[in-house]
Parts: C-alpha cells; structure tokens; sequence
C-alpha cells in the first residue's frame, strides 16, 4: 500500500488569525501502484494541504498518515529520528509555481539536483536528469540555458523534470497543467499516462479542467471545505446531483449532450465522444 | 517561520488600537528618548514595569510580546554575557574559581550532552540550559578529583553586573515598545502617519513620502517573504533536501537552494508591485487623498502629553539625581 490517510485532519494555527482547519477528519487510501487520480474542488478546500500530507511535509494535527512503511502522526512528526526524506523519494510531488525551486545556473543541474540529493553519482543523476528532460518534451539545447529565461510553460516542465527524474513510486502534481498552452497540456497528460503504463506510477494530479478529469483520471477525489465529499469513478462523479453545490462543472461533452436533450429532445445516454458523435448523426438523419 | 512577529498587524481592538498612528510614532520616538536618556536602574525598572502594565491594558497577550523578542534572544544573551565577563569596573562582587581536571570536564560534558539530547522532551529549552549551565558550573568550580590542568576565574563586577541588567531591560523595551506599534498598527495607517510625521522635513528638500512609502512597503512585505521563503523550503525538501541534517557542504547548497528563488520571487514581486501602482496611476510626489481621514482624539492628547511628561521626567532625573 501507498498512502493511507486515517482520520485525518490539520489545523493552521497563526499568530494573527483564529486557527483555521484546512482538512477535517479526511481518510483515503491510494495504493502504489497504476493509480490515476484527479483531486478537485474549489480554491481554498484544502487541496494543497493534503497534497502535502502525501510526502511528510506537513503531519496531520490529528489522526495519521501511512506513508509507505513510515506512520506519521502530530508526534513522530517531531522526532528527527523518523527521517522523511525517503518518504519524498518515493512519493514525489511538483509544487504548482516552478519559482519556487529553480535555482541552479543550468536546466539540467537543476533538474539533477534531486536525484543527486538522493544519493545518486554525479554522473547517474545527469543520466536520469536528461531521461526526465526527454520525457518532458525538452531537447537537448535547453540543457546548457539557464531555468530563469525560460518561458513559463518551460519553466513548469522542468520543475516537472525535476521530480520525475528521482523516479517516485507516486507522483504528486499540484495543478501540472496550468499556465500551460492547450498543446503542451495534453503533452503533459500523455506523459504521464505514458510513464504509467511502462512503470506503474501511480499518479495523483490537482486540477481545475473537468475535461482532463474525465479523459485522463480512473478515480476522483473532491475536497470542498476540508473534507473528503467523493471517492469515485469520473463517470459517477458527473451524474451526482450535488456539483453545482461543490462548485464543479462538468466535461464539455455533457454540457453538449444537455443542450441537445433539451433543445432537440435527444434521448439516446452516451458515454464516450464517439457514441455521442454517433448519435448526433443518427438524430439528423431521422 | 509562522510565528514570527516583526513587522506583523494583528487585528484586535483596544485604546492603542484606536489611537492615532502620528501620535504612536511621536510617542514611541519620546519614548526611546527617555529610555535612552535613563541612567538609574530603579528607572529602568519602573519603566519595563510600566510597559508590563500597558500590555494588559492594550489587551496585546504577552505571549505575542515574547515570540517578537524570541528572535533577539541570542543578541540579548550574548550582550548580557559579554558585559557580566568582560566588564571590570567598579567594586568586585563575586568571583567563581573554575578548576579543570579531567574528570570534573568530562562531567560537565556530560551533563551539557544530556540536556542537548534531553531539550527535545522539554518545552522549557531556554530554563533547562540555564538549569545545566548551573550544574556545570557548580560541577567545575566546586568538584575536583584529579590534579587540576589549568583554571580560570569569572569575576564579576559590580558595574559589569549592573550595566548587563541594564543593557538587557533597554533592549527588551525599545524591542517591545516597536513591537506594540507594529502589532497595533496597519501598515496603511503606519505609513500614512510616517508621512505626516516627516512632513516638516519638506522644508529641506526631503522627499517625505517617498520616505513613508520605502518603509510602509518594507514592512508590508516582510510576512509576504517569509510565505515566500517557508513554500521555497518546501518546494526544495520535496527535492530531498533535508534542511534540519547536512554537513557544512551540504548545508551551503541548501541555502543556495532557498536563497536563489527567494532573490528572484523577490524582484518579481517588486516588479508586480511597480507595474501594479502605476496601472493606478501612482506618481511619486503627486499631493493625494486618503480614503481614511486621520482624526484628532482626545485620547490622542492625553497620550502625547503623558509621554512627553515621561520623556522630561527622565531628562530631569538624568540631570538632577
């Protein structure tokens, strides 16, 4: 088993505001293997505060996290002996802004700087640094440059890169898609689908789009107000009832499949873009 | 990283909160004055007592006091212990005989050990190192087995005790005294106060607001940074760097790693800033209105009166005792 998160809740405490309780009571199990995860909800529903619980960087002020062989509760947090860097090893997350970790003077030590970390050689780390380039869509002539002059979307693939190359067990990626041309998104997906199916990586992804939700995810985790609403398939997710009051949209195929219900008294269910093709067709010709 | 309160507004309601930002610079300005000028300790005393009187009157938690001091506390304690072994004058009041012989070193190691490895089941980090500095002291002046190696005597004296109490008490009340106006104070309002406050500098060609405005933007963004820097550190331990453990090597490039995007996210943000205050329209120098209108209170007066009676009260102790 991956990550099991039991009970789990977190409470921001600060100086100048009331604590705020970012999760409550949340508990979920994401096994280690060949998973395809979309958390969604609204800004501010404690996405990213789990998503940090996943590899230890923050700890539950409650209940516990299991991750891999290491239980993490509001105590071992604290004790140093428990290290958490081998958590991180084999649950890599990208973090959604990529200022926030570039640093070196060049793309691929920056993206060596992981594996290296890790204990890798020198020369080992560059090897899986320019594998993780290759599978980003970045050729060799970004190597040499420097990650600052970059454009945003290079930028996001390189902080990418960057964790793909210490080869987790699970990935973890806060909004990958965002700040991203439509091209490079669907890129993106493909690469990740494309390194789960050679590596069984189970993939966990934080988005907004419902489209990516529905064509690339094989279950959904919806957060609204710190808690855990939905655990399920994207196909039952859109027929629950309560989206609109989980502030979610649906993929656009339903958005064109309510328009023609309602306006062309279209019966037929459909499930994939080519049964509704299919059907739009059957509708003209009768 | 959370928790540290330079700089920070916290919201609250009280009579410092209500006072005008002109009359708390003018004040905390007079104050300083008058701690300064202070030469007696018994003054001293009095003062700290009477700002310990004013927290709870201002409805400000000590405890909040304390974490902005926490940050100075090395500086505090280096100050005092330099004064307390280094300073020679006056009437010699105590001296402590160290002795060294093996043993009783590697007793005092031991217990320095024990409290290192013991602090983290202690919430009292501070009082237990005082306790085994107590204890090891004690070991190394008053026990000695073997032939001793070599020893060395702490003398402290009169004026080296005094002026390290008094260094100390100055340092902590002009620390929380500035603390107190940043925590109940709003940047806009500090600001805007600090530009009414410069204002008769106008007269020599001193650029007044821009003054105001530098410093209002300093302190607005040090909670900003210190977002900015725990996210980084995050980002960067999610890269396998383990900031609590390294080598001195391994140590420099992680500050290198949270250094680097700090400059950039810095001068990114001054970027936005810069773009954003001229999509309003913002020109140095240009007269403006506020949409809050200072306002004169009488609570205002009595402040400025009561802190300007401090201030010559002080001054004429100085010169009278």
């Amino acid at each position: 088993m991956g990550i099991r998160l039991h009970a789990v809740s977190h409470v921001y405490q600060s100086i100048n505001q009331p604590p705020f309780e970012a999760l409550k009571n949340v508990s979920l199990t994401i096994q280690a293997t060949d998973e395809f995860i979309a958390l969604v909800g609204e800004t501010g529903s404690g996405k990213s505060t789990l998503v940090q619980h996943f590899n230890a960087l923050m700890a539950p002020t409650s209940g516990e996290a299991q991750l891999f062989d290491v239980t993490l509760t509001a105590e071992t947090f604290k004790d140093k002996k428990i290290k958490k860097t081998p958590i991180r090893k084999r649950i890599g997350l990208v973090f959604q802004f990529p200022e926030y970790q570039l640093f070196e003077e060049t793309v691929l030590k920056d993206v060596a700087f992981a594996p290296k970390n890790f204990g890798l050689s020198e020369e080992a780390a560059i090897q899986k640094a320019k594998d993780a380039l290759r599978l980003v869509g970045l050729d060799e002539s970004f190597e040499a440059r420097s990650p600052f002059h970059l454009s945003g979307g290079e930028k996001k693939r390189v902080s990418i890169a960057g964790i793909l190359a210490m080869e987790p067990d699970i990935l973890v990626l806060d909004e990958p898609t965002s700040g991203l041309d439509p091209k490079s998104q669907e890129m993106l997906m493909d690469v990740f689908t494309s390194i789960q199916n050679r590596t069984h990586t189970s993939i966990v992804f934080i988005t907004h789009d419902m489209n990516w939700v529905e064509r690339y995810a094989k279950r959904v985790l919806v957060m609204k107000a710190g808690s855990l609403v939905f655990d399920g398939t994207p196909h039952a997710l859109f027929q629950r009832p309560e989206l609109a009051d989980w502030k979610m949209d649906v993929p656009d195929r339903f958005k064109v499949m309510q328009y023609l219900k309602t306006h062309h008294s279209f019966k037929d269910p459909v499930t994939t873009p080519d049964e509704l093709i299919d059907a739009i067709i059957r509708e003209g010709q009768s | 990283m959370k928790n540290i309160v330079i700089g920070r507004y916290i919201p609250g309601d009280s009579f410092l909160y209500r006072m005008d930002p002109r009359v708390k610079l003018i004040a905390l300005f007079l104050l300083f004055v008058a701690v300064f000028v202070i030469d007696e300790l018994w003054v001293m005393v009095g003062a700290l007592a009477g700002i310990l009187v004013l927290l709870p009157l201002g409805k400000i938690s000590i405890k909040k006091v304390y974490f902005g001091l926490r940050p100075l506390l090395f500086l505090l304690i280096f100050t005092f212990v330099f004064q307390i072994l280094f300073n020679t004058q006056g009437r010699l009041l105590t001296t402590l005989v160290l002795d060294f012989d093996p043993l009783n070193v590697s007793l005092a190691g031991l217990i320095f050990i024990a409290w290192f490895y013991g602090k983290r089941w202690t919430s009292f980090t501070f009082l237990s190192f005082l306790l085994a500095l107590a204890a090891i002291l004690t070991v190394l002046s008053q026990v000695t087995f073997l032939r001793s190696f070599g020893g060395y005597t702490i003398a402290i004296y009169e004026e080296g005790l005094f002026f390290a109490v008094f260094i100390l008490l100055r340092l902590v009340i002009i620390v929380t005294l500035s603390t107190i106006l940043t925590i109940t104070t709003k940047p806009t309002d500090l600001n805007l106060g600090l530009e009414r406050v410069l204002k008769p500098l106008k007269i020599v060609k001193v650029n007044t607001e821009e003054i105001a405005m530098i410093i209002g933007i300093s302190l607005r963004y040090i909670p900003t940074l210190l977002d900015e820097a725990n996210k980084i550190i995050l980002a960067q331990a999610s890269r396998g760097v383990d900031f609590q453990e390294g080598k001195f090597k391994e140590k420099i490039v992680q500050i290198i790693s949270l250094l680097v995007p700090m400059f950039i996210i810095s001068f990114q943000r001054s970027d936005e800033l810069a773009n954003a205050m001229e999509a309003r329209c913002f020109v140095p120098g240009k007269p403006r209105t506020r949409l809050n209108q200072l306002t004169w209170k009488p609570l205002d007066t009595f402040v400025l009166v009561v802190s300007l009676v401090l201030m010559v009260a002080s001054i004429g102790v100085r010169i009278l005792w």
